[in-house]
């Protein structure tokens, strides 16, 4: 009999940007709203992280290993930087799924 | 293009509060430093103004308010511990306060008052001992184990108003020590009929009748002084004095009743057993002339050996009645006696980060002797304390001689935001080391190696980058199956 697993839930903590807390002291509702996400990859190099044992195990950061945005987690994640920013954004999508945009569409609204 | 989807929960801002215990914190040497402040002095040091930002009494005003409003204090039967708290055992207001300082940095938002243990030597007879003191809450409430702070109304006096909208915290809690007065809340009085005797002259209107009768009152044992009328009576006076120390008295006001009673008294060595009962009238009285019948009490407490200490422990009981875990304290006496209110040695504002003692064992016996200048008084930091009374900023070096241990909370809002990546959705990656191994979207990835996620961004309509999150090790996402985040956004 076959199953099917439950997708696995991760819980993050995320913290608000510069740009963040400035828009919820200044900004509009909708400027301080949470409406899209992204998932990114910038902490993977996919040369290295290859298959090391002919099964599905890959050379990826252990966990703890994965670097915070600015050095030790404690002391400076609470303190996002002006100007931070995303890179590596992963895709794919059906075409015409109404629920995804790209950030060079919507800064056109701006 | 930088791929972005919408959250599961896209409209919603909702922010949900959650406390959070930081843990056990302890503090000895120089991160508990201690300050005497005198309220009497007003021009040397400038520390009697804490006197002012711990809400202590310090007006004549506040002070005559303090003893005549029943919320606080009241005298006689109304007594409450706010008595022992604040007037010394001649019953006047102290002056003089010991403030124990917890350095801003080492507690969270606050601290949670059931927790505190903390320490402080004194010179007791001769020889330096040292006090602990516990915090704790007075009464019992059902809800006291998840309270960080007193939440009875009268702790308002001192801190902030126990309503709903602070979860009912007060943000102050008391500090009792075993050494000076154990807990009382299982302690019962009796009294017990010593002597009487009967006033043969009928009273009259306005008449004053003063007995002075010889009793054999016993150095150390607690009396009480009851008038039996006989008649319904308003507006009667009971006074009885002797010795030095002795007195006590009782007017029932505008009540109406057929007995009136003191409240109790210790007889202290320099009392003499010679007591003086006096009973007057105030107002018209035009019934037939009162014979009245004056008993004196012994009142006997009865102290219960199974919960006779104030602990460490942070736990109080399940349900009133079951006495384990952590004491609470007595607010007042049910017994009318007086005897069964607890006696705290200080308050511990949680907020603040401040202990503060006021009872006179501790402020007036305070072992400075022994402590460390940090620099303050015109000694050399580091150096030995060699001022006088008036400390400041002084700790002691040894933690068998002062330390506090606490729990710190913080409190944080948060809001949920739901992120699902479904099959077919986020198994691209614009990385260009993925580009490299697996061609521009991921063309030659015929055996559908993952992509790994390490970061979730968080965007409002404009694609502007409102929040970040990382994770704590690369999650595998490939093109069957689903990842969903369950993002806590704080504030």
């Amino acid at each position: 009999m076959g199953f099917v697993s439950s997708s696995p839930k991760i819980i993050l903590e995320a913290y608000y940007t510069q740009l963040g807390r400035y828009n919820l002291i200044n900004g509009t509702s909708e400027q301080s709203m949470i409406k899209y996400f992204s998932i990114n990859d910038p902490d993977v190099n996919y040369l290295v992280a290859v298959n090391i044992n002919g099964n599905d195990e890959k050379n990826i950061l252990p966990t703890g290993f994965v670097v915070d945005l600015t050095g030790d987690k404690n002391d400076c994640i609470k303190s996002v930087s002006a100007g931070v920013n995303q890179k590596n954004y992963l895709d794919g999508y059906k075409s015409g799924d109404a629920r995804f945009v790209t950030v060079e569409n919507l800064k056109t609204k701006i | 293009m930088s791929t972005l989807k919408q959250v599961e929960n896209s409209g919603e801002v909702i922010f949900q509060k959650t406390v959070s215990k930081l843990g056990e914190k302890t503090l000895s040497g120089s991160d508990l430093k201690f300050t005497f402040c005198n309220l009497e002095d007003l021009t040397v040091r400038p520390y009697g103004n804490l006197f002012s930002s711990f809400n202590l009494p310090i007006t004549n005003n506040q002070r005559t308010s303090f003893l005549t409003n029943n919320t606080f204090y009241n005298g006689g039967r109304k007594e409450n511990a706010f008595k022992n708290l604040l007037l010394d055992s001649n019953n006047n207001f102290i002056n003089k306060i010991v403030v124990a300082e917890i350095p801003q940095n080492q507690y969270g938002e606050l601290i949670d008052g059931k927790t505190i243990e903390i320490r402080v030597p004194i010179i007791s007879g001769g020889t330096p001992i040292n006090i602990t003191s516990y915090g704790t809450y007075f009464g019992y409430k059902t809800t006291m184990n998840n309270s960080f702070s007193d939440t009875n109304n009268e702790s308002s006096y001192f801190g902030i108003k126990p309503s709903s909208n602070v979860d009912g915290n007060s943000n102050i809690a008391y500090l009792f020590s075993n050494e000076i007065s154990k807990p009382k809340i299982k302690t019962s009085s009796t009294k017990i009929l010593v002597s009487s005797y009967t006033v043969n002259s009928p009273i009259n209107i306005n008449q004053k009748i003063d007995n002075t009768v010889l009793f054999n009152l016993e150095v150390g044992k607690y009396y009480s002084f009851e008038v039996d009328l006989g008649v319904r009576l308003s507006n009667l006076l009971i006074s009885a004095t002797g010795g030095a120390i002795l007195q006590t008295n009782d007017d029932i006001g505008n009540q109406s009743k057929t007995s009136v009673r003191t409240s109790n008294v210790k007889i202290e060595g320099n009392d003499i057993p010679s007591i003086r009962v006096r009973i007057t009238t105030v107002n018209s009285y035009t019934g037939p002339p009162l014979t009245l019948t004056v008993n004196i009490y012994e009142t006997t407490v009865i102290q219960d050996t199974s919960w006779s200490k104030w602990t460490n422990s942070n736990k109080f009981p399940s349900q009133p009645g079951v006495f384990n875990g952590k004491p609470y304290a007595n607010f007042t006496d049910t017994n009318n006696s007086g005897l069964l209110i607890d006696e705290p040695v200080g308050i511990a504002y949680l907020d603040k980060g401040f202990c503060v003692f006021t009872h006179p064992t501790i402020v007036d016996n305070f072992n400075f002797s022994a402590s460390t200048s940090s620099g303050y008084d015109n000694i050399v930091s580091g150096a030995t304390y060699s001022g006088d009374t008036n400390f400041t900023q002084v700790y002691f070096n040894s933690p068998s001689q002062s330390y506090i241990k606490y729990d710190s909370i913080t409190t944080e809002f948060v809001q949920s935001i739901m992120a699902i990546a479904m099959p077919n959705e986020f198994y691209i990656s614009k990385n260009p080391t993925f580009e490299e191994v697996y061609g521009v979207n991921g063309v030659n990835n015929i055996t559908n190696d993952p992509v790994y996620i390490t970061e979730i961004g968080l965007y409002n309509e404009f694609g502007e980058l409102i929040a970040i999150a990382k994770t704590s090790e690369p999650i595998a996402k490939t093109k069957a199956n689903i990842v969903s985040f369950n993002i806590q956004l704080k504030l």
